[in-house]
């Protein structure tokens, strides 16, 4: 069995109102998962199940077929489960450096081990010129950039990216997806990948999982699912 | 006056109200709940320094003691007091998850609990002690006189100051309380251990109470149950006008309310010099008017949601 992060048949409800119903998703180590679905379909509560923030009502969570029973955020980002947020969340008041360190320090250790990690994910995330700046001072698209520097500091085997593209212009997107692209290699973890942008997702995983109204509407390889008329009628239709 | 004086004082006042200021702003950082019970804390290091008693003589107890012991046992009896105030009267409600409010009137309850305890053994009657007489002296400087106390309070607050500072920015705790005042559900995910942090927090706090303590006896040398209330107002003050949670800004402001005090002390005409804080507080007010997150914010921190 390859290592995955995965729900079975998982279900959340909102006061009555599904918000997942009897979602299967697979995030295997190594790849790049999208997750697709027009607003509201579930997506982020889907990235909640799966990092711990929101506790299933019905199915499970599986980390490598173990299944994490009551298991809340904390635990899981120890365990290797990472996510960054729409909002991002930096520690404004922290430098970009110290941010990524609070990443690497989710698994203890010194101080000083904290900042060659950080330093080996700033590197990476090619955030370097801005290291010592206080995060808060960053511009948007920094800003971001450093939420996944922190996470990539974390060593995760599974990285949970919810809208890195949000509000980036068309050359901030290229360089994100050029930068999602190396995570699986460098740091042999899977991504799941939730983003609006049709052009970064394509160019970006190798499978897709759509959603819509808390459903799964199709999932597999990119080229099988954009060509599923469910999902052209559903969303990509209405892109 | 001469400028020379005239800084001097303004920086001692400003430095107390500094370390005053970062022991609240510390607090609040990691709980977000105002101790008002740190004045009270200072007030209750003053009077460990005499044996409790009702007579109207105070017997040096503490006080008496070489600098040596007498230094390090007021730091800790001051850390110990609010370590256990922590562990008595905020930790159980911020297990049942308790709101600011509540956290707020429970520090109102340590204070007064202190204050009467104080005014219950040693009576309301203000005491006088004396320690480091030393620095009582005055220094000649350039032909001007300044006392060599505030020159000391001046000092020890830099010192004390590069020492949290350094401990803030340099170690694993340090980075851990920094975070903790920002987000602290987001520092929790990332291992930061909730008891751990606070427990930090409210020892450094305590440690600048006591130094307080020891700043505030050598230069006044008077002991009075309610002293240390008005430290508490100008330590809150302070960070308030830095800017709430951030603990550069808390410094920032509480040398500014001191520095604010002392120049509007020696420039207000006589006649208005003793309505001088409702200018130094009217000064407050107009800063927080314009500035209502507080003089050193980041201007872009305002808008980000």
């Amino acid at each position: 069995m390859p290592e995955a992060l995965s729900t079975r048949a998982v279900g959340v409800r909102f006061q009555g109102l599904a918000a997942l119903d009897r979602v299967d998703l697979t995030l295997p180590r190594g790849e790049i998962v999208g997750l697709l679905g027009p607003n509201g379909a579930g997506k982020t509560t889907l990235v909640n199940v799966l990092s711990g923030f929101q506790r299933p009502d019905a199915g499970q969570v599986l980390l490598d077929d173990h299944s994490l029973e009551r298991a809340g955020p904390e635990s899981l980002a120890r365990r290797g489960v990472a996510r960054t947020f729409q909002s991002v969340r930096l520690f404004d008041r922290l430098t970009v450096t110290e941010n990524a360190e609070m990443g690497a320090l989710v698994h203890g250790g010194s101080r000083t081990r904290a900042r060659a990690v950080a330093r080996q994910a700033i590197a990476f995330t090619g955030l370097e010129s801005v290291a010592d700046r206080l995060a808060g001072s960053l511009p948007y698209a920094l800003e971001r950039r450093v939420g996944i520097a922190r996470a990539l500091a974390q060593h995760p085997r599974f990285l949970l990216l919810d809208e890195p593209a949000a509000g980036m212009h068309d050359a901030e997107c290229l360089d994100l997806v050029a930068l999602i692209r190396r995570i699986p290699d460098a740091f042999e973890c899977g991504v799941l990948l939730i983003e609006h942008n049709m052009s970064v997702v394509m160019a970006t995983c190798a499978s897709l999982h759509v959603l819509a109204s808390g459903r799964t509407l199709a999932t597999g390889p990119v080229d099988h699912v954009r060509n599923d008329p469910a999902v052209i009628d559903a969303y990509l239709g209405a892109a | 006056m001469s400028p020379i004086q005239l800084a001097v004082d303004a920086l001692s006042l400003g430095g107390q109200f500094a370390l005053i200021a970062l022991g609240i702003g510390l607090i609040f950082g990691v709980m977000r709940m105002i101790n008002f019970a740190h004045g009270d804390l200072i007030t209750f290091g003053a009077y460990a320094l005499v044996v409790p008693s009702a007579a109207d003589m105070a017997v040096p107890f503490v006080g008496a003691w070489s600098a040596w012991f007498l230094i390090p046992s007021t730091l800790g009896i001051v850390m110990l007091a609010t370590l256990a105030g922590e562990r008595v009267a905020f930790r159980p409600l911020r297990r049942r998850h308790a709101d600011g409010t509540s956290l707020l009137i429970s520090s109102f309850a340590v204070g007064y609990l202190i204050q009467s305890v104080i005014l219950f053994v040693h009576t309301g009657r203000p005491k006088s002690v004396s320690i480091f007489p030393g620095l009582t002296r005055h220094l000649e400087i350039a032909s001007v006189r300044v006392s060599l106390i505030d020159v000391v309070t001046i000092l020890v607050t830099i010192a004390l100051l590069l020492v949290v500072l350094t401990f803030l920015r340099f170690t694993r705790a340090g980075l851990h309380l920094r975070a903790a005042s920002e987000d602290f559900s987001m520092a929790k995910l990332l291992g930061v251990r909730a008891d751990r942090v606070i427990f930090v927090a409210f020892g450094i706090s305590g440690l600048l109470a006591g130094v307080v303590s020891l700043l505030y006896v050598a230069k006044t040398g008077v002991l009075d149950s309610r002293m240390g209330v008005p430290l508490a107002i100008a330590g809150f003050v302070g960070t308030v006008i830095g800017g709430m949670g951030n603990l550069a800004g808390a410094v920032a402001g509480g040398l500014f309310l001191g520095i604010a005090s002392t120049l509007l002390q020696a420039l207000l005409p006589e006649a208005l010099r003793p309505a001088r804080d409702a200018f130094v507080y009217g000064l407050v007010i107009v800063i927080l008017l314009v500035r209502p997150g507080g003089l050193f914010v980041p201007r872009n921190a305002a808008v980000r949601i």
